[in-house]
């Protein structure tokens, strides 16, 4: 009570900038079922993307209504779920990070990154929050802390050289005094790395190397000790957590060069693979791996999702290469794998005449994992059917650029099929599939108590589907913005809102006449 | 036995790098002195308006992809020759279709850059065997 007062006064005092003092580590440990906030960009350290809330539900989610729009004025890519604590949604878009009033989209404050190292690609998917700060990466391999309540900086460590390809992209995890993040830029040649950071310092605590080398374990499965130099293995999106066990769940990408797998024969660990590690000390417990010795660019970006069956944990992950991935963590066993679209060629070698695939490196799932409905045990995920052909070609690494070794052809956009798919979460059988022929759907899928599955295409129709079923019960498009971003929901005042991020989806794919990146928010009249 | 044939590989690779250093030419020029025709250069702009400007920009620096004019595109290319950004242009880009352009059509973009870039057109053509010869160095 003391606290809120002495805040609401400093507010009243300073004018605007409310002092943040939470979340506390509770309230993180919560964050899977907290209905008043989403703090994290997969909203819980699970993963769920799952709001247990019901106010807006399959019966009225028709007369949802946007209440306001939140214009960033920018282009760039826009791959943010909007991060809700205390009735501020907090979103980064390229250098820039926002606070916004969540029931009213009024800026409360704006920070502004300015790069010291070339950008690599200035993507972000978010923060970490906790005890009133938030934690991002930058365009050129950067972790900055930002005050929650006021937008300054309070401080700002290099992770890595940019100027080498490295940048961190995903969106940090924050536990126990910790933050997590690791770093992006295989498909420019680097060699990966997951690091720990002391939240009120920023001192590193631990590394643990995604490219084995020397006698590290997994070393071997680089037959060609030379290139793990430019091994890969990039940490893209975001981190899962199971903090009964202290476990942090790695999504690690493609090796590089990205389709000339005879420059690095063997496995090649731990490349497209979900790595589990202590978080307390960074030692690996144990990974499963979904390709060896891939030659597609067919990461395991997106982040795993935990969830309980009977009793016994498990996990799924999705991948570029159109699969949905389930494992059973008490016996470390794979329960199923399925693929999500159609799939061609994935066993045999990139030619230089070139090898037609399904689907290619910008389809399957990408950044945005799958989600989870407890009760009903059902994993939801969304994915791209989208063919291209893959040619080997030179390797030649040239410092900064993409470190290829071939190309990869997409077949016409207009050939693409987005997907939202329901499946269960035990067998990983098909329950129900929408689809939007012509529109890609890469953006985060979120589960609800009201029995509805919110997502968004490629067109800006964010759309909300009967969970039971797959069948669409409202959509609105956001003004053309490419939905790239989730949506989140969460009450503010005891009232529900859903809130989505739309914008350019990727800077590759959408060119330049894109509409400015934006946060629509809604509720019910 | 799954590495003899990695190793037979290296050994024969090392073996064409010798080879390779020993041919070398010499140092490479700066770009402000490679030729192209007025003529290479226009085809160039055709093509970059129709497949890159709506990503890197119409004037080149003005899109959200990476400038490709300008001071801070000279400097990151600055250790590099002509092949190395012809090699980088040629296989990875126009970003949705890598390498689906004609040969001379990567050649005459790479012209139109060096144009924008301050570099005069003159009578003699540029040809592929220049790549290697000239870097982005002042
Ligand atoms: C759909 C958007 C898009 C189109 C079209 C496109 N590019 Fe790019 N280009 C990019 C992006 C984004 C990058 C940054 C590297 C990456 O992410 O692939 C890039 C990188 C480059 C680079 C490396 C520049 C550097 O300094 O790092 C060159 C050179 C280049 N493009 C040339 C071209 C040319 C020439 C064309 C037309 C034939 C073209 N691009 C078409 C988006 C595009």
């Amino acid at each position: 009570m003391k606290i809120t007062q002495l805040a609401l006064l400093t507010a009243l005092m300073c004018g605007s900038a409310l002092a943040v003092q939470g979340p506390s580590q509770t309230d993180l440990n919560n964050a899977d079922s907290a209905t008043d906030s989403w703090l994290m960009s997969n909203k819980g350290y699970m993963g769920q993307r799952y709001s247990p809330l019901s106010q807006i539900n399959a019966s009225n989610v028709a007369n949802l209504k946007r209440v306001c729009t939140f214009d960033t004025g920018d282009d760039g890519s826009f791959q943010v779920t909007p991060q809700i604590y205390r009735g501020v949604a907090f979103v980064s878009a390229g250098n820039r990070s926002y606070a916004i009033d969540a029931t009213t989209c009024k800026v409360l404050w704006k920070n502004v990154y300015k790069s010291t190292g070339p950008e690599v690609l200035n993507t972000t998917r978010g923060f970490a929050i906790a005890d009133g700060v938030l934690y991002r990466g930058t365009g050129d391999s950067h972790l900055i802390a930002i005050d929650a309540g006021t937008g300054k900086t309070l401080w700002d460590k290099k992770v890595n050289d940019s100027s080498s390809g490295y940048f961190t992209s995903s969106a940090p995890v924050a536990w126990n005094g910790m933050i997590f993040i690791g770093e992006a830029g295989a498909d420019w040649g680097v060699k990966a790395k997951m690091y720990a950071y002391d939240a009120k310092t920023g001192t590193q605590k631990w590394n643990f190397d995604m490219i084995p080398t020397g006698d590290q374990a997994g070393a071997d499965s680089w037959e060609k000790a030379d290139s793990t130099a430019t091994g890969g293995g990039s940490m893209w999106t975001s981190y899962t957590m199971d903090v009964d066990k202290g476990l942090i769940y790695v999504s690690v990408g493609n090796p590089a060069p990205d389709f000339a797998s005879q420059y690095r024969p063997g496995a090649n660990l731990y490349t497209d693979s979900v790595v589990v590690l202590d978080a307390a000390t960074g030692k690996l417990s144990h990974y499963y791996q979904q390709i060896p010795n891939d030659n597609k660019d067919y990461d395991t970006a997106a982040a795993p999702v935990l969830y309980d069956i009977d009793g016994t944990k498990h996990i799924a992950v999705a991948t570029k290469a159109g699969y949905l991935f389930g494992y059973n963590e008490s016996d470390k066993t794979q329960t199923f794998k399925v693929a999500t679209i159609k799939v061609m060629n994935q066993e045999k070698n990139p030619t230089a005449a070139g090898l037609p695939i399904c689907p290619n490196y910008s389809a399957g799932t990408q950044w945005s994992g799958p989600a989870f409905k407890p009760g009903a045990n059902m994993l939801v995920v969304n994915t791209v059917d989208w063919c291209g052909t893959v040619k080997l070609g030179e390797v030649r690494l040239i410092k900064g650029q993409l470190f290829f070794g071939g190309a990869m052809q997409l077949n016409p956009a207009s050939e693409a099929i987005g997907n939202t798919i329901g499946y269960d979460g035990a067998t990983g059988k098909e329950l129900w599939r929408y689809k939007s022929p012509g529109v890609r759907i890469v953006g985060g899928v979120t589960t609800t108590g009201g029995n509805l599955v919110f997502s968004g295409d490629a067109d800006g129709n964010m759309y909300a589907l009967d969970s039971s079923n797959g069948k669409v019960l409202f959509k609105s498009n956001i003004d053309k913005a490419p939905i790239g971003g989730g949506v989140s929901t969460y009450t503010v005042g005891g009232k529900q809102y859903v809130a989505v991020a739309a914008g350019n989806t990727s800077k590759g794919l959408n060119g330049v006449k894109n509409v400015t990146s934006r946060v629509a928010i809604f509720t019910l009249p | 036995m799954k590495v003899l044939p990695s190793l037979l590989t290296a050994l024969l690779f090392s073996t064409t790098l010798i080879a390779h250093a020993a041919t070398t030419a010499p140092a490479p020029a700066s770009y402000l002195k490679a030729p192209f025709t007025k003529a290479q250069a226009a085809a160039g702009a055709k093509t970059y308006k129709a497949s890159c400007a709506m990503c890197h920009g119409d004037k080149l620096n003005n899109g959200g992809a990476p400038k490709l004019a300008g001071d801070a595109f000279l400097k990151k290319w600055a250790s590099n020759t002509l092949d190395d950004f012809h090699y980088i242009m040629s296989t990875t880009m126009p970003q949705t279709a890598p390498g689906s352009l004609k040969p001379e059509q990567y050649l005459a973009i790479t012209t139109y850059i060096l144009q924008v870039n301050g570099v005069k057109p003159g009578k003699t053509e540029f040809k592929a065997a220049d790549l290697k010869k000239y870097n982005f160095k002042k």
